[in-house]
């Protein structure tokens, strides 16, 4: 209440002047790009030539819905965001349950679990490249499967494993940080509901999932929705370790938007991959957030 | 009060200072200093070239002190396409620099969409004459030229000394002799070993295959695309195209060759033999003087008929110069003989003038002579299309599906329907 009338006692030019720049920046690299990419979205637009683009109406909309590698990566988009989130966030909670209690030498875990996030996710991918290098010699992990008498693994050269490979390289890069966040909701639980707990004959896995579980809701549904559209962007590991290959296995719809848009220079079809993939999006948000509200 | 007013003149400082930063770049980029012409150039980031364009830009203050004053810029590549990104970006935003560098077979692309402007009345016919015709090649689109070779390139076959002696391989001392299809694949399959594969193809995952490996197409009645750029179904997916795919998929499929190899896969003896260019050389010579370094030709078809690679990075006048005289004296200079003949000292690549072939002891003596004979006889430039740059990532990226095990014909059909449609698309656009 007192907060209403303080911001009515604010003076209106006042107001405006200091919300000016966030709106500014808003508008110049959130709205005015949106609204450019739906008007580009129609037209032919060669990036070379801007001044030679004309209006083609729904040219670009009816080959995007012929084009095969277009599902592909919608399909390979979505396969990673649904593995990834439950990997990467699985492996984030079980790290957090780990490092939670206060041992000696619990801040190193911490420390090393945590570690890769800060290494840029382009050298992280350069170096599993090396990891995964199909020959035994030259890569660190078919050098240990041959040893243990398997054969080797062509892990990012075969259509069935390119993208788990991917996968299991992005859980272990990133989640850490999401360690860190759930760590910081567990310790957010009073220890006073476990000990009420403990005093009504729970055990350890009854605690889990009747103090812990219903503890953590608001910060798990944070951080799988962090997850999921971070997901949704894939770009950099693809476009390092494989190129969108083999068999665009792994070609996500933002590497195809890149590629179509920077290396074909056509940014009007670029642009109508965005816009369907803005739309992709906002309906995926909406969904999950529309559920996360109904329960 | 007084804090309000200090809070809103912080507030319009940042906002000037956001948006001051760019244009004072873009007011630079034009200026004239106390009567002095300022032109700015762009080239890639390659490590080994840059001392001498250095060199050459100092040269040219030096020499037109007072009247210009080149600037040089280098941009990363990547191991990819990060240059030509960059020079995407800039030319949809108008933010081009004077001269650019941009690597051979763009420059079809980059002349069709008007981004570098023709040089003929920049260039005189002496000097054009000077040039190596697969330079002058490349240089041309639409029978103007746009750019100047900076220098040529060639590739031949490095190999492990110490692992030919062991399995006492002949050694090919002329292009005629040159190892053949199945004297390589012999070779790389006797050389291979758990630690050792036979030989190293893969060069980089962009342009690199395309320029390293076009000739095995090219030597075998295939090429990339007609001889006006204009089509790609029939020609690198024909008989002889399928048969160059088919042939190098077999390295990879046998465990000879690695898809992914470490940048120093030879160096470390864990290849025998690696089709690179003189650069690559010239690297390991300097890099590992105590490395049993041999050098031979290209191989050649089993018939021998003979291709080997060329062309490399050239300089343009961007659409955005802003003194045209001024760019064009910039331009003459860093192109010209001397100034050739010192990136091709300095990073171990052919000059792309003739003339400095004349008594040019780096170039007419093995192991370089190599190169050199290569370029004077068998060199074929790689297509001028304006689709080249739809055509060699999607080559790359077809190349290395069939390198894990794609089918060669339906990948290369694939392929050669895509660029197709791109180029339908091209010429629709600029009707």
């Amino acid at each position: 209440m007192k907060q209403v009338s303080s911001l009515k006692r604010t003076p209106v030019p006042y107001v405006l002047f200091f919300t000016l720049p966030a709106v500014v920046l808003l508008c110049c690299f959130l709205v005015v790009p949106v609204v450019l990419s739906f008007g580009f979205s129609f037209m032919n637009f060669n990036m070379l030539k801007p001044q030679a683009a004309f209006f083609d109406g729904m040219e670009n909309y009816m080959r995007v819905f012929h084009d095969q590698t277009f599902y592909k990566t919608i399909r390979n988009t979505f396969y990673f965001a649904i593995v990834v989130v439950c990997y990467q966030d699985s492996l984030a909670f079980i790290l957090a349950l780990l490092v939670r209690r206060k041992f000696k030498g619990v801040g190193v875990f911490r420390v090393a679990y945590f570690t890769p996030l800060v290494t840029s996710i382009t050298v992280v991918s350069i170096l599993w490249t090396f990891i995964y290098n199909p020959n035994p010699t030259q890569g660190l992990l078919n050098a240990f499967l041959v040893k243990l008498g398997f054969e080797p693994c062509p892990f990012l050269h075969d259509p069935k494993t390119a993208m788990n490979a991917i996968i299991f390289m992005s859980g272990w890069h990133s989640a850490g940080y999401h360690m860190m966040i759930l760590l910081a909701g567990l310790q957010a639980i009073p220890n006073e509901l476990y000990e009420a707990a403990e005093i009504d004959g729970a055990n350890t896995f009854q605690q889990f999932i009747h103090v812990t579980l219903p503890g953590m809701r608001n910060v798990l549904i944070f951080v799988v929705q962090v997850t999921m559209i971070s997901a949704m962007k894939l770009f950099t590991q693809p476009y390092v370790m494989t190129q969108g290959g083999p068999k665009e296995s792994t070609k996500t719809l933002t590497y195809y938007i890149y590629q179509q848009g920077f290396q074909f220079r056509n940014i009007g079809y670029a642009s109508t991959i965005s816009v369907l993939f803005f739309i992709i999006v906002v309906t995926m948000s909406l969904t999950v957030k529309r559920i996360v509200r109904q329960k | 009060m007084r804090r309000t007013f200090c809070a809103m003149l912080a507030t319009v400082f940042s906002i000037v200072s956001l948006f001051a930063n760019g244009s004072h770049e873009q007011i630079a980029k034009g200026k004239e200093h106390d009567g002095v012409k300022e032109i700015t150039m762009w080239y890639q980031e390659n490590k080994v070239m840059i001392p001498g364009f250095d060199k050459r830009v100092a040269d040219f203050n030096e020499q037109y002190k007072g009247t210009y004053h080149l600037t040089i810029t280098y941009i990363p590549r990547g191991t990819a396409y990060a240059y030509e990104d960059k020079v995407n970006s800039a030319a949809f935003t108008n933010q081009l620099p004077d001269l650019l560098a941009l690597d051979g077979p763009n420059v079809a692309n980059y002349a069709a969409n008007g981004i570098i402007l023709p040089l003929d009345e920049y260039v005189s016919a002496e000097s054009k004459a000077d040039l190596m015709p697969s330079i002058v090649i490349q240089g041309t689109y639409d029978n103007h030229l746009y750019a100047i070779g900076l220098n040529e390139s060639s590739c031949a076959l490095l190999y492990n000394k110490d692992i030919f002696a062991k399995y006492g391989f002949r050694i090919p001392t002329s292009i005629e002799d040159a190892y053949t299809w199945d004297e390589i694949y012999e070779m790389a399959k006797k050389v291979s070993t758990p630690e050792c594969v036979g030989i190293k193809l893969i060069m980089n995952k962009g342009e690199g295959i395309p320029y390293a490996l076009s000739p095995f197409w090219d030597m075998n009645n295939s090429s990339f695309t007609s001889a006006d750029g204009s089509k790609v179904n029939g020609f690198i997916n024909n008989k002889g195209g399928i048969e160059a795919a088919t042939y190098l998929q077999r390295f990879f499929k046998e465990g000879l060759a690695n898809i992914d190899p470490s940048p120093t896969e030879f160096q470390d003896g864990k290849s025998a033999m690696w089709i690179t260019n003189s650069g690559g050389f010239k690297g390991v010579v300097k890099s590992y003087p105590d490395f049993p370094l041999g050098l031979t030709y290209y191989p050649v078809t089993n018939s021998h008929s003979a291709a080997s690679p060329c062309g490399s990075w050239a300089l343009g006048m961007s659409k955005n110069v802003k003194d045209k005289e001024a760019a064009a004296v910039a331009l003459a200079f860093m192109t010209n003989a001397d100034s050739t003949l010192v990136y091709s000292t300095t990073g171990g690549y052919p000059p792309s003038r003739k003339s400095n072939y004349e008594n040019n002891e780096m170039w007419n003596t093995l192991p370089f002579k190599v190169f050199s004979d290569e370029l004077f006889s068998t060199a074929v430039p790689r297509p001028r299309t304006p689709v080249y740059t739809v055509l060699s990532p999607k080559f790359s990226e077809t190349f290395l599906d069939i390198c894990s095990g794609s089918d060669p014909k339906e990948s290369l059909d694939a392929l050669a329907e895509y660029v197709d449609a791109e180029y339908a698309r091209f010429q629709s656009s600029n009707k």
